[in-house]
């Protein structure tokens, strides 16, 4: 605004500060609209991976023969769909137990340390029990989904997630 | 003052205000993404659907009170 009281040239040259800060905000304020649109894409586009996710029917899939896998050993594989990963481990002789790989916390790769007995997740360090898939400790708070197992004729077959 | 710049100055402040409530509610949507996309990551598929409304509502009032900032030039015409 011009007042007597400032310098010529800025007379010359006045800057409507109330009007540029009204732009400004303005602005600002579409901005962030359209900011808040891009995350309720993103909501939806979530929701919809979920939905699609949830309407998967997983097919029998033969995973691995009897004597493949040692007791203590373990075999990978991808059940329900090829983008699932899950772990199939020998616990005790007659006795097979299978997970998603996928941990609770964040859906790092877990991984069977048959020394120390447990299921472990290498990112945050969390620990799961083999035989139950229950969460034992570190930041996971749900079990590892099951995976439904089905021993026939020396073969071993991943038929359903629980 | 000049009752144009008097004018500028009321409308600074509904924008202020305006943006304020803008921000928060922005705030409240990227909250409610990040739960969301931890969850999923979780493997809990169940909270995308409530995450989905609540920042739909919020995106709804945001367009909403931007409707209100871009309607204050008019209401000087």
């Amino acid at each position: 605004m011009n007042t007597p009281e400032q310098p010529k040239w800025r007379q010359d040259f006045p800057v409507e500060w109330a009007e540029d800060h009204y732009v400004a905000r303005r602005e600002f304020a579409k901005f962030l609209v359209l900011g808040s649109l891009g995350l309720f894409v993103g909501s939806v586009w979530l929701w919809g991976k979920g939905l699609l996710k949830r309407n998967v029917t997983p097919e029998q899939l033969a995973v691995a023969t009897v004597d493949e896998v040692p007791v203590g050993g373990v075999k990978l594989f991808r059940f329900p769909t090829a983008a699932d990963p899950a772990i199939l481990i020998r616990v005790e002789e007659q006795r097979f137990v299978a997970y998603s790989q996928k941990c609770t916390h964040l859906s790092c790769a877990v991984y069977y340390d048959a020394g120390a007995g447990s299921i472990r997740c290498p990112c945050h360090h969390g620990f799961f029990d083999p035989t139950s898939g229950r969460p034992t400790a570190g930041p996971p708070d749900r079990p590892l989904p099951q995976i439904d197992l089905l021993v026939a004729q020396g073969r071993i077959y991943a038929v359903g997630v629980r | 003052m000049k009752p144009r710049d008097l004018r500028r100055k009321q409308q600074l402040t509904a924008i202020d205000t305006s943006l304020a409530f803008i921000l928060l509610l922005f705030a409240a949507q990227v909250w409610l993404l990040t739960a969301a996309v931890e969850a999923d990551l979780a493997g809990n598929h169940g909270i995308g659907l409530p995450s989905l409304l609540a920042s739909g509502f919020c995106f709804l009032l945001n367009t909403r009170l931007l409707k209100y900032i871009l309607d204050l030039d008019k209401w000087e015409r």
